[in-house]
């Protein structure tokens, strides 16, 4: 029988979910079931004076409004979970919903409760908020000037922390250096646009004090745990069940105020209360990403030698620390400093900033974006500044592959890989030679052609737990599986991720068939639930498969000994002389004499014949905490052509090499690749959610924000190599955020490049027309 | 979301005619259909209902506003705060009479508004261009028919 392992077979939770078979959170229905809705704060910034819910109460429908003074010591503050070392982290109180001040647009102030979602949200414009508005501050940079309005008594001057982290002696390779180029960049605030909403729907059985929670979250087991501290209620008695869930990308991590408010609504009106966001919610209170001002630089010999990287870095946290946010700018970024390249000596400073915006936390990539493109843009400065092919300058200073594994300035170990295979395969493919000389022609005949490269590595499968304590994460980072063989062969497996999009459905039961050698048909596998599922940590960090896939692996190598065990007994022969052959346990040189997997799942869980002490049954469970984290690494290389006249960007060509190790299912890999790409061209030409100084959100629907549409997205050239990790059982590494990290920076430095002749040497993404005909018109030295 | 306006229509008719219809709610009232109600606390102090379309959006905002720094037959200013839900509004108008003629007045005005919530992140786009128009021509409204009340 043919492995499953490395073949392209469709997803399989594919045709319930674009069929309208899946079931998300708002389809859960029960009886008696309410309706909340969020009173939000039209104001970045004011005190409340007064909250008037007469009228709302007695509104047609209405069961309960519910403010901060009612929940006051029952709904404790919305928890941040990283809390970041050595960095002076202030985490003032965030209050579920706000008693005295706002500090948001969409600050949650008072909560209906109705029969109906109309009846909720017609009693929202009946509740009368008195506010004082004040100054509101919105950028991270500013926000830490004297001066500015401050959001929370407890944090002086808004800096929620100061991190730091160095390797090497960066000043002194600075004073040192013959060349030194610098930038300021923004990595603008984006909005992570999951296609489903967030939801939450709560029932309590009071008879048992049992609460159950549904919710979108990429975590159950998180959320158990938050909605256990928030509540005040017994972990035990909470049950979170994460069903279908439509994409996060890391905004559906978070415990946010709505999930723990209806979870107490449910348990004191005795009613189940359902609450599900419209868009235009999504885009004003869950999370948002990235959100840099960054001051950085790049030193390096004169012939091509990179020699260190210092930054400054001004990361915007919103007006509340979400649950993850702290760790994201820090830890998952500064790490990242030396990228895919020998830079022995980096220093930087991440300066986190309270600000009256949406609290901001991970969105696909979470920091390493941030480190990539802010890495990939200084060496194309460098290199242009020495007169140097920037591919040739990433050729002199990337990580040898004899040189693996390979301990960077920061003190991380990569793990594996051949960078330059990568670098080489992708400049063969998109040949990049010729388009040089096609660059120089055209721009001969008034015709700008730009290329970019962008040599990525980023730092996922998150990760060992003892790690995860160090940085103060609060929580584990293994995870587990178990394998559960029913007495006709047919398997459930359980698992502690929770994939939303990501197709683990597919590649985790084609992991399983391969070990059993049974059809995938006859393998399930099940997540979400806390009831059903064991400890997990969640999907984010590129870390299911890395981790909670090499968990389960092992959990099904755990099922198949004891089977094996079991058919020794069964065939009254050695274990030592069995042998595994097309789904059956052999006697070697006597292959009549065999037990098929289905035979030994039936005599196993029928229990009339086991060995001597053997217990009943064929299952096992099994954790897996890795030893270290897993690199993936690869070369963007983008071909562009700008219009001078209009600013213009049309991507010509898009050429990927990616390695994430070896494949279960090369057709999801590449999927993976292709959304993190169209994610990655969408932030470096198209996406920004822009904030009014006064804090108001004006890109609040998808009229404003520009989210990629399918004729704005190049063909993307999707190629790989295929370099093991030593770090799990199964050798993969992680694939949902490399296409994100590795596009940004090629999009951009391509139409730098096509720009150079102008003399142009960074455009701030995203790079709308615009934006790349002011800059156009500026290099010109005409009026902007 | 801040914005500013700003003209300075002629009208024909005296300075104390003009400022006479300034000062009076209901007159001004009377010009804009989106005025649905006006009601004077006192003088200076005015309690408004007005409806805003934006796009799709409509709103209708309860406001509070006041009169002060009040020259007589000169100039005065207009601070108005609105409430409507998911959205707030503030304004502040100053207007300035010049005699140009005995009976030829330019009203000069400055708007400064702020507009925050739903009106401000669904409407953004439109936001601005609706507001300077309605503001222009309000102010345009006020002066032709201050004219034609003179003229008649």
């Amino acid at each position: 029988m043919a492995t499953l392992f490395g073949s392209g077979i469709k997803r399989r939770e594919d045709p319930r979910l674009i069929t309208g078979s899946g079931t998300f959170t708002d389809d859960i229905k029960l009886p008696g079931l309410t309706f909340a809705a969020m009173v939000r704060s039209p104001y970045a910034h004011a005190t409340i004076r007064k909250i008037d819910t007469a009228a709302a109460a007695q509104a047609p429908g209405v069961i309960a409004v519910i403010t901060g003074k009612d929940i006051a010591g029952k709904v404790g503050p919305v928890p941040c979970a990283f809390n970041v070392p050595n960095c002076d982290l202030k985490l003032p109180p965030h209050p579920a919903l706000a008693t005295n001040k706002v500090r948001y647009v969409g600050d949650a102030v008072a909560m209906i409760v109705a029969t109906s979602r109309a009846a909720a949200r017609d009693a929202v414009d009946l509740v009368d908020v008195d506010y004082d508005p004040l100054p509101a501050t919105v950028d991270p940079e500013k926000a830490v000037q004297p001066g500015t309005a401050q959001l929370h008594d407890e944090v002086p001057g808004n800096v929620a922390f100061t991190w730091h982290v160095a390797g090497g002696d960066a000043d002194q390779a600075f004073a040192q250096a013959a060349v030194k180029v610098s930038l300021r960049i923004v990595q603008q605030r984006l909005l992570p646009t999951a296609m489903e909403p967030r939801s939450a729907v709560a029932s309590y059985n009071k008879a048992t004090g049992q609460l159950t929670l549904w919710a979108t979250s990429q975590n159950p087991h998180i959320h158990r745990f938050l909605t256990s501290v928030t509540l005040g209620l017994p972990e035990h008695k909470i049950r979170v069940i994460s069903p279908d869930v439509g994409g996060g990308f890391g905004s559906k991590i978070p415990g946010y105020a709505d999930e723990f408010l209806v979870a107490y609504a449910a348990m004191t009106l005795g009613r189940s209360v359902k609450w599900t966001e419209d868009r235009s919610e999504n885009y004003t209170v869950t999370t948002h990403g990235r959100d840099h001002v960054e001051y950085v630089e790049m030193c390096g010999t004169g012939d091509g030698t990179i020699t260190g990287l210092r930054t400054k870095i001004h990361a915007g946290l919103g007006a509340y620390a979400s649950t993850a946010a702290p760790g994201v700018p820090t830890i998952l970024h500064g790490l990242m400093y030396s990228g895919a390249y020998t830079i022995p000596n980096v220093k930087g400073t991440v300066i986190g900033a309270y600000t009256n915006t949406t609290p901001v936390d991970a969105y696909r990539g979470a920091g390493r974006p941030e480190a990539t493109y802010l890495i990939e843009r200084l060496v194309d400065c460098y290199a242009r500044r020495i007169g140097m092919d920037p591919a040739l300058v990433r050729r002199k200073n990337l990580i040898p592959a004899d040189k693996m594994p390979y301990t960077v300035a920061t003190g991380i170990t990569y793990d594996s890989g051949d960078y330059h295979a990568a670098l080489d395969k992708a400049m063969e493919l998109i040949d990049y030679r010729g388009f040089r000389e096609r660059q120089e022609k055209a721009r001969k005949d008034g015709h700008y052609l730009g290329i970019g490269v962008s040599s990525y590595t980023e730092i996922c499968g998150l990760g060992p737990s003892q790690v995860a304590g160090q940085i103060g994460f609060g929580g584990g980072l293994y995870e587990s599986a178990i394998v559960r063989v029913y007495p006709t062969g047919m398997v459930r497996a359980y698992i502690g991720t929770r994939p939303h999009g990501q197709g683990e459905e597919t590649t985790f039961a084609q992991i399983v068939a391969d070990e059993f050698g049974v059809p995938i048909e006859n393998v399930e596998i099940v997540a979400g639930d806390t009831e059903s599922t064991p400890q997990g940590w969640g999907t984010y960090g590129s870390r299911t498969t890395a981790v909670g896939g090499a968990a389960l692996k092992n959990a099904a190598v755990k099922v198949k000994e004891k089977a094996k065990k079991l058919a020794a007994h069964l065939l009254e022969a050695n274990e030592a002389d069995l042998e595994w052959h097309d789904g059956k346990f052999q006697v070697k040189g006597s292959p009549a004499q065999a037990k098929a997997f289905g035979e030994l799942a039936l005599m196993a869980n029928v229990a009339w014949n086991m060995p001597a002490g053997m217990e009943p049954g064929l299952e096992a469970s099994a954790f897996f905490d890795p030893t270290n984290f897993v690199f993936p690494y690869g070369t963007h290389i983008a071909t562009v052509d700008v219009d001078l006249e209009t600013g213009e960007v049309t991507v010509l060509r898009y050429v990927c090499v990616d390695d994430c190790g070896p494949h279960i299912n090369p057709m999801i890999v590449e999927g993976q690749v292709h959304g993190g790409v169209i994610q990655g061209v969408g932030e470096a030409l198209q996406e920004i959610a822009v904030y009014s100084d006064d804090g108001q959100l004006m890109t609040g629907t998808m009229m404003d924000y520009a989210v990629p549409k399918a004729s704005q997205m190049p063909t993307i050239e999707s190629h790989f190599t295929y370099t093991p990790t030593p770090v799990n059982p199964l050798g993969v590494k992680g694939i949902g955020e490399a296409g994100t990290i590795g596009s940004v920076p090629c999009i951009v430095n391509a139409v730098v490049d096509a720009l150079a002749p102008l003399g142009i040497t960074h455009i701030d993404k995203p790079l709308t027309p615009a934006r790349v005909w002011a800059a156009i018109q500026q290099a010109k030295g005409g009026a902007r | 979301m801040r914005m500013r306006f700003g003209g300075a229509p002629e009208i024909r008719a005296t300075r104390a005619a003009v400022w006479k219809a300034l000062l009076d709610p209901h007159f001004v009232a009377s010009v804009s259909t989106a005025i649905e109600r006006v009601d004077a606390k006192d003088p200076t102090h005015f309690s408004v209902v007005a409806g805003l379309g934006v796009g799709m959006l409509k709103v209708r905002f309860t406001i509070d506003a006041e009169l002060f720094d009040i020259v007589e037959l000169q100039s005065a200013k207009l601070k108005a705060r609105g409430k409507a839900p998911g959205s707030t509004l503030q304004v502040t108008t100053g207007f300035t009479l010049t005699e140009l003629e005995p009976s030829l007045v330019r009203l000069a005005w400055t708007a400064e508004s702020e507009v925050g919530g739903t009106v401000a992140s669904v409407g953004a786009r439109l936001l601005e261009g609706t507001a300077r128009r309605l503001a222009e021509e309000f102010w345009q409204d006020f002066a032709d028919k201050v004219s034609a009340t003179a003229a008649t």
